[in-house]
This record gives C-alpha cells, structure tokens and sequence, in this order.
C-alpha cells in the first residue's frame, strides 16, 4: 500500500478499561524499558477532551493511541515514518499492533481486546483520498492480506466522506492475541 | 511510469506564488542544513521564522523517572544548537486577529491527523499549534495552509508574532469602531516586512475596540492599539491610543502611552518606525532583557517617543500605509442567515443543557437578532474530527465568521438568535457542547511540561484537574473567576492577569524534588489586563486544588456587594492569604505519600531535568548573516536549475545570490536599502568596494566586479556554460561576503571574530 501513514485499531472490550488514564504508566514503561524495540518520545493526554485520542504513546516511526469513541475504547497503532516496503506495510502495522497491545494486556491482564472488527485508516489525503475508487483500489489489497492473516472477513468503507479513507475489517469471531500473532508470523505462502 | 503526486505541483495553481516560493525557499534550506551547508544555529532561526519550533525531548534525552536515558534517534545533522534532527517538534500556525474560515479549520483538521496526533490546540496568543510533527513534514504542511490561506511565517523567532485582537471587534455594542481592517492592514504589512528582520527578540501587537474591556490585552503587549475618535469640525476622525513596551514573562511591565491619538492614516508608519527603533537599539546580547519593554524602561518613554518620531520623519514614503483605507468595509462579515429572535418556547425545548450553555456561552452582538457562541475548548484542544464538524455548522450557518480566542477557545460570531439550539445541537454531538466559557472552570493553561522545554511543572495536567473539579461551582460571584496556569515563570497562560494564577515551579522536600506552583492574585483581566498580580508564595502541586477551593470559599463568604476578587484580596491583604497558602504549603514524606513526589497526570517520580533550552526567541542572528544564508542557498537553487537543463534560470539565480549577498552588506551601512538591483549595487559599491572593505588580500577588488559585470549586463539568455561560470562567481562573490561580514565583526568585536 503506498501511503505515508496507516492506522491500524481494534476495540477494547467494554468494561475491561474503564479508565483509558490506567495505560499512562504502562506508556511511560514501555519508553522507559525500551520493549518495543523503537525510538519512542513522550506520552501525550487527553482525557479532558470528549471522543478523543485520550493516551498517546508518541514515538519516531510509529504512534501507539487509546482512543475513545462513541461506540467505545479502541487499540491503535500508526506506523508514521520508516515505513515497510509498500507490499508489507500492512503486515508491519499489524505485528505493531499486536506487539503493543500484548504488553499492555501483560500489564493491565483485565484489559480484553476484541479482534471481530480491525479498522484501518490511510492518513494520507495525497496517495489516498476518501473516495469510492479509492476503496475499491485498496479494498484488494486489504482484502487479500485480511483474508490470508485472518481468514473469512468483509470490507466496508467508513461513513464519514470528510474523514481520511477508512476500511472496516469485520470477521465473525474474536480469538486472543496470541492467535492472531502467530498466524501473522508465519509466511504468507502458508 | 508518472511520478509519485506531490502537494506541490497539486496545490500550485491555488497558492499565492510569492508563499509558494517562500515554502520552496524554506525546503531547499532543509536540504542544505541536512548537507551540513547551513550552521546549526542559522537554520533554527530560519524554521523558527516558518514556525517550526523545538518540543520537549528534542535534545535526544528524557527522565524516566529514576534516571536519564538517550532516544536512540537515527544519526542525522541537528536542526538547531542541542536539538535532534529527528525529534518531533511543535508547528505554529498563525491565524491573524483569531479569524478562520470553514476551509482553513478544515485545513488544518487535516493537518492534524496526517502530520500530528490528531488534536488541534489554540493559544493564548490565537493561534493554533499541532505536535509531534517531523521537520521533514513541514514544507507539505506549510503548502497545505498556504493553499487555504495562512502562513506560518514568523510564528516564532525573532519577529512580529500573531497580531491578535479582540474577538468581538465589529460586533461589540463597547466599541469606538471595528478594528478588524486595522489589524489586517498591519498584520500583513508587517509580514516578511525588511525592518522587522532584525530584531533582537520577539515582538507583540495586540488591538481593542474600547479601553474598559479586557478583551484586546493591551497593557502587556510590545504595541497595544486601543480604537478612539476624535471630532475634526463636523468629522469624526479614528485613530489610535497607541500604547509601547508591554510585557508580561517573569517581570511583567505595563505598556506606557506612546501617542493619545495615532490617527489612523499614521498607524501603519507610526508602527513601522517603533519596529524600526526597536531593531536599531534593543538588545542583542542578553536576550534575557531585550524584548521592547526593557528599551522603553532605559530610554525613559520621553526619549523613546522622540526616537520614534524621528524615525518616522526619516521614513520612506509606503503606499500601504493608507491603501487599506480606501476599502474599508468591504471585507466586513456579513451574516449568513437572517437575524431572528430565539422563542421563548423554542429555548425551552432545546432542554436544560442548552439554557446553561446559553446562559454561560451566548452574547448578544450589536447587530439585532444576531449572537456570538463560544465553543468551549478543554486547555484548548480539540480532534481533527471535532474540528471538522465546527467548521460544517460555520458553513451552514454564520459563514466564515469563526475566531480563535485568547482565552482557548472557538467563536461563532453571527448566530442567528433563532439558530442557537440547531448550533448547541450539532456542537453537542461532537462532545463540544460544554457550557462554562468565560468562567472559573474555563481555565487557561499553557503547554507546560507536556511539550515545552522550558516547562517546571505540569500545567495541563493541573488545568485538567482544577477544571474538573471547578465545573461544580455555582455561586454566581466565584463562577466569574478567572484561573491561569504556567508552567514556569514566562506567563504564556498569563497568570499575572489572573484572579487567581499560578506559575511552576520546583522545590527540594525532604530530600526530593517536589512539583510547586506559586499563586499569584491581585491581577486584573478587565480594562485591557489593567494590572499584574503578585506571586504570594508556593504550594505542591498536588495541594492546588485544595488552595483554589478554600480562595473561592473564602471569597465567596467574605466579599461585600460590588466587590472583584481583586477588591476582596487588598481588603483582607496578603498576608492573610499567605497564610492560606502556608496552611497548603505541607509536603508529606515520600513514604507516607509518594504521590506528592509526582506531577499531575504523570506517574514518573519529578524531575527538572527535562528542561531544555527554550526557543521561544531562537539565537540572534543577525540580518547580514541571514542574508548570506539566502544567498547561499540560492546559489545552491542555481545549481539545481542548471542540473535541470535551465540554464536561463541558473544565470538570473546566481546573479540574484550576488545580489542578495550585497544587499545584506549593504543594509549593514544603510538600513534603508531598498531591494532595487541598481540601488543595491550602488550602495555595496559605495559602502564596500570604494573603502575596499569587500577586497580580498590577494586579487582586491575582483570578487565585487563579478557582481557589477553581471548586473551591467543581466543573463537573459545564458547558455549552460554562461551559467556555469555565473554560479561559480557567485560562489566566489559569496566567499567573499563572508570574510567582509568576519571583518565587521572583527571592527566591532575583535574577539568574537577569532
């Protein structure tokens, strides 16, 4: 996929974080011990603003957000700079992903995600405007990678037209992290 | 195969080519400094200049907590003196007088998800500012905001910053007249303006429409215009109370009078000629004392006022000064939709929500039937998703009519009283449907230890916490309060005008570092900032709250009829509230209570020793080694246009470099050197080649003479090699330049040129 960043989210179970502020320290842990494995800065909050990407983990190359949504809490990654070949961005968001939210999961065990509905976000106006065509352009793409890491899914497009492009990734099961992790490691040919 | 799109070539047909060319400018400069071609701290003046500002964290280290570690950020050049290439930094964008359009909050919603962390967050100063953003993001974000109309030009350095006004100008039934136009004309005149390149320190312009508000700030501003009338015979004459050398950081000054009516036709050279004194004598060395505020206190206000007056008579003639003038009024807003009445039974049905959002947010403009509506912005902040549904309602109903205000917020102005619950409606959904605006739970606060270097102590975090709590206060006399919080001793939430302020700092207890903030009271909001308050003395942090809690009791229980918070703080006097902050002065041991030894919103145990060097001025540079840096890089823009098969082009940018070089020496010896070629090779001839000051010690003169050959006989059509020959003459000529701009410095600083 050619675009300067992607996001990559999944929700957190209702009820499982009931205050987003509990992942603040976990943040300031994963700079402090390095167990990401990247160059990350500062954690950024803002829990005073309403529907909100309410903690930040902000880092050189990628971004890791608890954001809260009307329909509630999500797990996100955003893979901003240094970016994978185009063919394995999606594929390098995704280990991103995992990798971050099984350390706040260590953490904070009560914490539950759900991987029934993967949204991701192109946050590129140029490459990728919010239209239709380009949907149907990346939907393949996505589709491909989706079906290969995740099995039998569907695609459908955000609702909100002035909003970067967003491509709604909904499957009929939630497995652990784990699953999904190990399912990701191995060859694509597989 | 077609190239990758770039913003540029898209958005080049909808930006203004004298802006476009400026971002270009700005881009080539990055690749130079990333080529080790540009100095360090030239190149932090430079983005400083397009708003490009450092963050916290940016020299490569940061406190866990226990200990200091490096961010192992990829080896690059550095973009500034301790500054990491690499390291996300802050992006000022400047919003003259507050005033935005549908398109340019959309703009920059966009901004914000694609280049920062998805929040948009407005200053006390009105303009908007996006985080975490990579240095090599900001020329496709520049070009983005210049397509829709706003640069982010001399956002920080040392220039003119926003100019900001009143946002109730043209609408307010208080005002003498609307200011609007005013500060427009003078906010773009001063842009990029050549007398305001070499200032020694930043420099604020702020406008009122009337002297009993607070709205317009005045008093702490570098100039503070405050709209009057006069009567000339059967006319009515505007003009100006033109106020110089205000200033708030940790020793606020009052602006004193400069002139009791500037008439409107001298505001714009009036102005000028202050830039223009302030550049000349400020200071340069000790950027600790050389905003304006400190020149107007050694030359006496007498003596400063001549010194302006003379300047003014030496003044170029500009037809801008008046130009304005002649179209006054056309750029007024005009409503969108009808004015109407709001019914009472329509208020009522809006629900109770809505009647305390009016109560708090909604004042009536002079215009019947038309309203102004605050949205509530918490510390500021707002989504990119937020943002875009703010400018959808502006679209559908008032037009572009949206400000920034100083106090954090967003402004519709032309609300059609009627239209007032569709607004709180469509605000509402978006979760911007707070009411509190103006009041005690508004509260102000600047970056802090968030994001800013020079930050002590966390003032989000403590704004957060104060505006949670606050928002359950009811008595009508505490819900006016006015609350501000600073990280440290700068007043950039401008504590020392409020009711109740507080600044950060830090103590050592029991061994330990402990987060502070020192209250201060006694400062007036009202009458333009009409009086600065005093630090009382300093709390922990985490004892605030509790502090503000038993101020706003004992105010609220003690104050007579009539009374301001500033009434009840000399009547009972300071001493007795320095005993209310001794009374939350206790810090418990860190074993009883570790929270204490921590700041707000953030678990790392505090420490100061994340501050940085603060950019909030970058180092003087001066406008001779600005020049040559342009000139430079030009020269390298000639180099690229030859690679490129332009030779034509090649030939004018190496004779431009030349020219530009001579010119920088030039204003050395006549700062009124105007950018005409013929003028400035006269002056470099008269100045540098007749005194021989430009000469080299082993061919004399032979440099300048690539210059004069040129410009007798400009490159119209060159051929490659013509070209060729031109750029290494300029590289020359330039060489050259450097070694006069050493030999200046060595006349007037033997040893600072070794």
């Amino acid at each position: 996929m050619k675009a300067r960043r992607i996001e990559l989210s999944i929700p957190i179970e209702a009820g499982t974080l009931p205050d987003p502020e509990a992942v603040v320290p976990v943040f300031h842990a994963i700079i402090r011990d390095g167990s990401l494995g990247e160059v990350l800065v500062d954690v950024a909050r803002y829990g005073h603003v309403k529907n909100a990407p309410a903690v930040v983990l902000v880092g050189h190359a990628s971004d890791y957000v608890i954001e809260v949504t009307p329909e509630g809490l999500r797990f996100a990654a955003v893979r901003k700079r240094d970016a994978a070949p185009d063919d394995r961005r999606l594929l390098d968001v995704a280990e991103r992903l995992l990798a971050a939210a099984q350390q706040v999961q260590a953490a904070l065990p009560a914490v539950r995600f759900r991987t029934d509905e993967l949204r991701i976000r192109v946050l590129d106006r140029l490459n990728a405007p919010n239209t239709p065509e380009t949907f149907r352009r990346l939907s393949d793409e996505v589709g491909a990678f989706a079906r290969r890491w995740l099995g039998e899914v569907t695609l459908e497009p955000g609702a909100d037209p002035s909003a970067p492009l967003e491509i709604w990734i909904r499957r009929g099961k939630s497995e652990p992290l784990s699953a999904l992790s190990a399912r990701l490691a191995r060859p694509a040919e597989e | 195969m077609a190239a990758d799109p770039s913003w540029k070539e898209r958005l080049a047909a909808r930006t203004r080519q004298d802006w476009s060319r400026e971002i270009d400018v700005f881009e080539t400069q990055l690749e130079l400094r990333q080529r080790g071609k540009i100095e360090e701290k030239l190149f932090a003046e430079t983005r400083l200049r397009r708003g490009a500002y450092g963050q916290r964290y940016d020299n490569g280290h940061r406190q866990d907590g226990q200990k200091a570690q490096e961010l192992a950020f990829p080896e690059r050049p550095t973009k500034g003196p301790g500054t990491v290439w690499d390291a996300p930094g802050m992006m000022r964008l400047k919003v003259p007088y507050g005033k935005l359009s549908a398109e340019q909050l959309e703009a920059m919603a966009e901004l914000a998800e694609e280049y920062s962390d998805g929040i948009l967050h407005v200053t006390t100063r009105q303009d908007v500012q996006l985080h975490f953003v990579h240095i090599e993001d900001t020329p496709d974000l520049m070009r983005r905001l210049a397509a829709v109309g706003i640069t982010s030009r001399e956002a920080c350095g040392n220039s003119v910053r926003n100019v900001t006004q009143c946002t109730s100008a043209g609408v307010c039934s208080g005002e003498a007249f609307d200011t609007t136009p005013y500060a427009h004309a003078l906010a773009f005149f001063l842009l990029g303006h050549d007398d305001v390149q070499d200032m020694g320190r930043k420099f604020k312009v702020a406008f009122s429409g009337c002297r009993q508000s607070a709205c317009g700030l005045t008093s702490f501003h570098d100039i503070g215009a405050i709209a009057t009338t006069r009567a000339v015979g059967e006319r009515v004459e505007r003009g100006f109370q033109l106020f110089v050398g205000g200033g708030l950081g940790a020793v606020p000054q009052a602006a004193q009078l400069l002139e009791e009516f500037t008439p409107e036709t001298e505001l714009l050279p009036v102005s000028q000629a202050v830039c223009r004194v302030f550049a000349r004598l400020g200071e340069r060395e000790n950027r600790q004392r050389a905003r304006l505020k400190f020149l107007v206190k050694r030359l006496g206000i007498e003596e400063f006022r001549r010194l302006v007056r003379d300047e003014r008579a030496k003044l170029r003639p500009d037809p801008r000064w008046t130009a304005f003038l002649e179209a006054l009024g056309a750029g007024d807003e005009r409503p969108l939709r009808a004015g109407a009445p709001l019914s009472a039974e329509a208020a009522r049905a809006a629900g109770a929500g809505f009647a305390r959002w009016r109560a708090d947010n909604v004042r009536g403009q002079k215009q019947a039937g038309y309203t102004t509506a605050t949205v509530s912005l918490p510390l500021g902040d707002l989504t990119s998703r937020q943002a875009r549904a703010v400018a959808a309602v502006a679209r559908l109903l008032t037009g572009d009519t949206l400000r920034t205000t100083v106090d954090q917020n967003l402004l519709f102005r032309w609300v059609s009283e009627a239209d007032l619950p569709a607004l709180y409606a469509a605000l509402e959904q978006v979760g911007l449907g707070d009411g509190d605006a103006g009041t005690i739970a508004d509260v102000t606060s600047c970056p802090g230890t968030d994001t800013c270097k020079l930050g002590i102590s966390s003032s989000r975090g403590l704004s957060a916490e104060l505006r949670r709590r606050l928002r359950v206060i009811d008595a009508p006399a505490a819900r006016e309060l006015h609350v501000k919080c600073s990280g440290c001793y700068n007043s950039c939430a401008q504590h020392h005008v409020a009711d109740i302020g507080f600044l950060g700092v830090s103590r050592v207890v029991n061994g330990r570092r402990v987060p502070h903030f020192q209250l201060v009271v006694g400062g007036q909001w009202t009458d333009n900032a009409g009086a600065f308050g005093l630090a009382i003395g300093a709390v922990p942090s985490k004892n605030v709250p509790k502090l503000v809690d038993a101020l706003v009791a004992r105010y609220a229980a003690e104050r007579a009829d009539g009374d301001v918070f500033r009434d009840w703080v000399q009547r009972v006097g300071k001493k007795e509230i320095r005993a209310l902050v001794d009374a939350h002065a206790h810090v418990p041991p860190y074993d009883v209570d570790p929270s204490y030894y921590s700041d707000w919103g953030d678990p790392r145990e505090y420490t100061i020793g994340d501050i940085g060097e603060g950019e909030c001025a970058g180092a003087v540079v001066s406008y001779l080694e600005m020049g040559l840096a342009a000139s430079e890089r030009e020269v390298f823009e000639a180099q690229l246009l030859l690679d490129q098969g332009e030779p034509a082009g090649a030939a004018r940018r190496a004779l431009s470099a030349m020219l530009q070089a001579a010119r920088a020496l030039a204003h050395e010896r006549n700062p009124n050197v105007s950018e005409d070629a013929a003028e400035v090779v006269r002056e470099f001839r008269v100045h540098f080649y007749d005194t021989k000051l430009f000469f080299d010690p082993f061919v004399g003169g032979k440099f300048a003479h690539y210059l004069f050959n040129a410009q007798a006989e400009p490159p119209a059509s060159a051929t490659h090699d013509v070209a060729h020959q031109l750029i290494e003459e300029a590289q020359l000529f330039l060489d050259a330049a450097h070694a006069c701009h050493a030999k200046l410095v060595a006349q007037t600083s033997p040893t600072a040129a070794e």
